[in-house]
């Protein structure tokens, strides 16, 4: 999810963005060799200013991912947040799709890069869009895999709570309000929360959860978002806006802390409250505690990543691969080696965007 | 005195070694004959191993590479492999784990909870999110806290577009605190939000949360005779569809209540076919020593949208399931499934792996 700034100049430079619409990057903006499609997340202003068209829709796609991922895709699926998945969402994102497979940009697998409620529309989509295409008589897209940053699947007790507070006018807890207000940008109602309806976590969990063969690579945040308000309203640990239960791919909404149960969000060797199952084809890469839910996309520096282990055997062998691994002592422990914590090095000198980008183009 | 003194001093030593040790950084609070299953390096367990269920083979190991020497690399080498490994399963029929057959078993609702001043929530829990037109709808709720509740609470059923009340009823406080009473979804299909108003602290607070009420899609006339193709259990069963359209329909394999496999189809019905096809793959079965009958539970059926923009619609077989007496699976083997598309894509990944 991102906040942006009006659209009135974006719809005065529509017909010089129109371009934008699909090629939304250069020709070079590859990620390992195979075209890369963004997905973005929640867009608060549609709620209380919904576009006109499917060209403002677009347009705001393109500022979404303009800190970092726009000069590295090669084209994007752009869709209204006051709509619904199942409605106005797909047909939107049906015809990028279908402008997508007419230009053949994933006869050579393309890699979706998703972010936070992005995550929930891209297995909508990949549940759907081989047969919606070939009822068009299209070419299906072949995905060679999601890259999903702070992935909103699991859906956010915010959205949650967001539909209670749309139902009581004159509700005293000031504080879940002034959390769902930072969360929504607007006063709830009934009928203005569009996709946050999808984002409540058992609506979220009820769709299209089926197994499919894409693999889902999760990059997961545990930093603060809107100034720390909505983090004691989310079930276990978050990024201020997704719960960590969901950004793992854990596949029950019970709280937890860590994508691991045996490596803390920053890092810290201990046993922890991690998922008890993830959904198939899911795989937890990297987490990181520093990174706001916004930050992944490449807006933050100075946090670190840390890997997440389960196991460090690759192709038979055990592999001490060169993650930084180090002792840390309290204030309060006097003397002795410390809690052992596990890193990427040297990723706090970088964003978790561009640690994903350079990894996979190196 | 000396005694005292020589007790005094004593005290004093042990003191100060125990708050030491206390304070130590080695000191993690558990006792070492308690802790031997904590985890001593990042090398934890993974929650939930991919690689099927206990006692499959992998397959054969391939030739050991240079292991990476970069973290991320590491992570991404890592999941081709586990992704590798996954694909030896068919995606019509994966192995399940307790753990993960609970997150698979559909319709589920895990209870809302509203934070409330202070301490305390406000929590509606149903049995289900999905519900069948003039089904009944339990509605169980609680509060907690040291909140002023009245004794009355009330629950009503709201369209979530036109906004009309469907239907509302009393919920009576049993002998336990919670507050319970029953509704039907006696509605056109679609979204409805579930109004739980109660009076804590003199306010009326509501708690509101989503359910749907889903379209008769047809009726669920048990299973047909299983038998052995290829290298599946093939196991029909027979749904008669009201409309004709593209349905996908899951459901779990189990063995005495244990769960062995998630298998789904998709298939087009119509008045001419009402029959679709579970299959359970000889990788998920070939090593299941069963004894008896088999169980089909779960069984979710979907109307998936014909065209951008539609709904799914859903549908469920009954609570106890089917069971079924297997033909002999002696013949099952535990060779991996061909998917060209997923082996490919396996490739792909590897050889992004290769990198580091």
């Amino acid at each position: 999810m991102k906040t942006r700034r009006g659209r009135a100049w974006r719809t005065a430079a529509a017909a010089v963005a129109i371009t934008g619409g699909l090629f939304a990057g250069n020709a070079s903006a590859q990620l390992a060799g195979h075209n890369v499609i963004l997905v973005h997340g929640f867009q608060q202003q549609d709620l209380s200013d919904p576009p006109a068209n499917l060209q403002e829709v677009k347009n705001a796609g393109e500022d979404y991912w303009r800190t970092f991922w726009l000069s590295r895709s090669d084209a994007r699926i752009d869709w209204g947040s006051e709509g619904r998945v199942e409605g106005t969402i797909a047909q939107e994102a049906f015809q990028q799709l279908q402008s997508i497979s007419q230009q053949g940009l994933c006869n050579d697998y393309c890699i979706v890069v998703s972010h936070s409620t992005g995550d929930l529309v891209t297995r909508y989509l990949l549940e759907n869009q081989a047969r919606w295409l070939q009822n068009a008589g299209l070419q299906p897209l072949k995905i060679l895999a999601s890259i999903d940053f702070s992935g909103a699947g699991g859906g956010t007790e915010l959205a949650d709570l967001a539909l209670s507070i749309a139902y009581n006018d004159s509700w005293y807890n000031w504080p879940l309000k002034q959390a769902v207000r930072a969360f929504t940008g607007i006063n709830p109602q009934p009928g203005n929360l569009g996709v946050v309806n999808d984002l409540q976590t058992n609506a979220a969990r009820n769709l299209a959860v089926s197994p499919n063969n894409i693999p889902r690579l999760r990059f997961v945040a545990g930093g603060s978002s809107f100034g720390g308000i909505t983090k004691p309203f989310i079930a276990g640990t978050d990024d201020g806006v997704v719960p960590t239960h969901s950004a793992c791919g854990a596949t029950t909404s019970r709280g937890i802390d860590s994508c691991s149960s045996g490596l803390s969000l920053a890092g810290k060797v201990s046993n922890q409250n991690g998922p008890s199952a993830l959904y198939f084809n899911h795989y937890p890469i990297l987490m990181n505690e520093g990174a706001s839910h916004s930050g992944v996309l490449g807006s933050e520096t100075g946090n670190i990543s840390v890997p997440v282990v389960n196991n460090r055997t690759l192709n038979g062998l055990r592999v001490d691969f060169a993650s930084r691994t180090y002792n840390q002592r309290a204030w309060w422990q006097w003397w002795g080696s410390g809690d052992q914590y596990v890193e990427v090095p040297n990723s706090n000198q970088t964003d978790m965007s561009t640690l994903v980008y350079n990894t996979l183009n190196n | 005195m000396p005694v005292r003194l020589l007790l005094a001093i004593a005290f004093i030593l042990l003191s100060t070694t125990g708050l030491g040790l206390y304070l130590s950084a080695e000191n993690t609070g558990h006792f070492s004959w308690l802790s031997d299953s904590q985890p001593q390096q990042a090398s934890t367990d993974n929650p939930d191993p991919p690689s099927g269920p206990a006692g499959s083979t992998s397959p054969p190991p391939s030739p050991p590479n240079e292991p990476s020497d970069d973290a991320l690399g590491f992570m991404l080498a890592s999941a081709a492999q586990e992704y590798a490994q996954d694909i030896r399963y068919p995606k019509y029929s994966l192995p399940l784990t307790r753990e993960r057959a609970e997150g698979y078993q559909g319709n589920r609702f895990d209870p809302i909870s509203l934070p409330l001043s202070g301490d305390g929530t406000f929590t509606v829990t149903l049995e289900k999110f999905r519900f069948v037109e003039d089904e009944n709808i339990l509605v169980v709720a609680s509060v907690t806290g040291r909140q002023v509740i009245s004794q009355r609470m009330s629950a009503a059923l709201e369209s979530a577009t036109a906004r009309d009340t469907l239907a509302s009823s009393e919920l009576t406080q049993s002998s336990d605190g919670f507050y319970q009473g029953q509704l039907t979804a006696a509605g056109e299909p679609g979204e409805y939000r579930l109004i739980v108003e109660a009076t804590i602290d003199g306010e009326a607070v509501r708690h509101v949360s989503t359910l749907t009420i889903e379209p008769d899609l047809g009726d669920f006339d048990g299973l047909g005779d299983a038998d052995i193709r290829n290298n599946d259990l093939v196991i029909p069963v027979h749904f008669k569809p009201k409309e004709a359209g593209f349905y996908s329909l899951s459901a779990q394999l189990l063995d005495n209540g244990r769960p062995i496999a998630l298998l789904n189809a998709e298939k087009r019905l119509d008045s001419t076919s009402n029959t679709i096809d579970l299959r359970a793959h000889g990788s998920v079965m070939a090593r299941e020593t069963v004894e008896g009958r088999l169980q089909i539970r779960h069984l979710q059926i979907r109307r998936l949208p014909a065209q951008p923009g539609d709904r799914t619609d859903y549908g469920f077989g009954p609570d106890e399931g089917y069971s079924f007496t297997p033909p002999d699976l002696e013949s099952l083997t535990d060779t991996p499934a061909s998917d060209p598309e997923s082996e490919q894509r396996a490739a792909l990944l590897q050889r992004l792996a290769d990198k580091f």
